[in-house]
């Protein structure tokens, strides 16, 4: 599990925008430009910007039922 | 190594013995030469203290990162390829290290905030990176002011000769490596990312050539000893090449670097 002050300084690789935890397995960029989202595959977030590009438009409402 | 290693080193290392008629003593200018030395050398340079935060580049298993979180607040290890933070996440466990975190991602794209860590930390690592100037600059976005840089890499010596046949083995031994820097090349580059360099430590390892061929293609072992065997004698005795143990040992070149965030 992410330590929080870890999780408290991760950013976007694209944007550089602070990231949110969704559901435990998302990490969501809070930028409404950008609206990458990076898996958390096993307890490790994959945070590559192509990663993030996949789910751009998958919507944060449906993360929860959403496999990548 | 194969019995065909054996006899091929044999060869050449005979070769190689006649042609230098010298038989090269073990060679260290550091002390700093064993895994665990460089791991401690590492930490040093770091300077963790309780509740800092670091982040290890290209953290590989996670020896680094598990190396420096006894001693501060905690540790993200960054790397890219899957398979090495699996290991690593498994070594983790095994310890309960409790304050390290991974994350799979690129050394030239950190998701990390500028100016939030106190300690970077990139062992073995940046002789693969595509660009090294990016990932500098990366590394010096993150820091804190007053944060602290510690890299230890593969090197190369000043010489220009010398630099282009190590460098030239040591790509043919891994298709993945893009360059090992000078000395003088850390400095700048780094003066450049605009971090201030505290030390550059050079230690040197001379190793059996079956560090450089094992698991490699035939064609490619065939170039590795081939560049050994062309040497001139001056560059050969200045890599320490001499034949030990039935096969041929050269020096290969690392540094330890020390910098931080004015």
């Amino acid at each position: 599990m992410l330590h929080e002050e870890l999780l408290a300084i991760l950013v976007c690789p694209s944007c550089r925008t602070k990231v949110t935890l969704m559901h435990d397995r998302w990490l969501v960029c809070q930028n409404e430009e950008c609206r990458r989202k990076y898996p958390i595959k096993d307890g490790i977030p994959i945070m590559l910007v192509e990663e993030g590009t996949k789910h751009i438009d998958v919507p944060v409402e449906d993360l929860d039922e959403y496999e990548p | 190594m194969s019995s065909n290693d054996t006899s091929n080193a044999d060869t050449v290392g005979a070769r190689a013995r006649e042609i230098f008629g010298r038989r090269a003593a073990y060679y260290v200018t550091s002390a700093v030469h064993t895994d665990p030395q460089v791991l401690a050398r590492i930490v040093e340079l770091a300077a963790p203290e309780a509740d800092d935060l670091a982040l290890d580049i290209g953290t590989g298993t996670g020896h680094t990162a598990l190396a420096l979180a006894p001693q501060l607040g905690a540790v993200l290890g960054l790397d890219l390829t899957p398979e090495m933070l699996d290991e690593a996440e498994s070594l983790r466990a095994l310890r309960g290290a409790d304050n390290v975190a991974w994350v799979l991602a690129d050394a030239q794209a950190l998701p990390v905030a500028d100016a939030s860590l106190d300690i970077v930390a990139c062992r073995r690592a940046a002789h693969h990176f595509p660009d090294i100037a990016i990932s500098l600059r990366e590394m010096r976005r993150v820091l804190k002011p007053g944060g602290r840089l510690a890299i230890d890499d593969r090197g190369a010596p000043e010489e220009p000769d010398l630099d282009a046949l190590l460098n030239e083995i040591d790509l043919l031994h891994d298709h993945s490596h893009i360059r090992e820097y000078r000395p003088s090349e850390w400095v700048a580059m780094l003066e450049k990312a605009g971090f201030v360099v505290d030390s550059v430590e050079v230690y040197i390892l001379n190793r059996p050539i079956s560090s450089m061929t094992e698991d490699v293609a035939p064609d490619d072992v065939a170039r590795i000893y081939a560049l050994v065997e062309s040497m001139t004698p001056e560059q050969a005795e200045a890599l320490h090449v001499g034949q030990r143990h039935g096969t041929i040992y050269f020096d290969h070149h690392y540094l330890l670097v020390g910098a931080h965030v004015a």
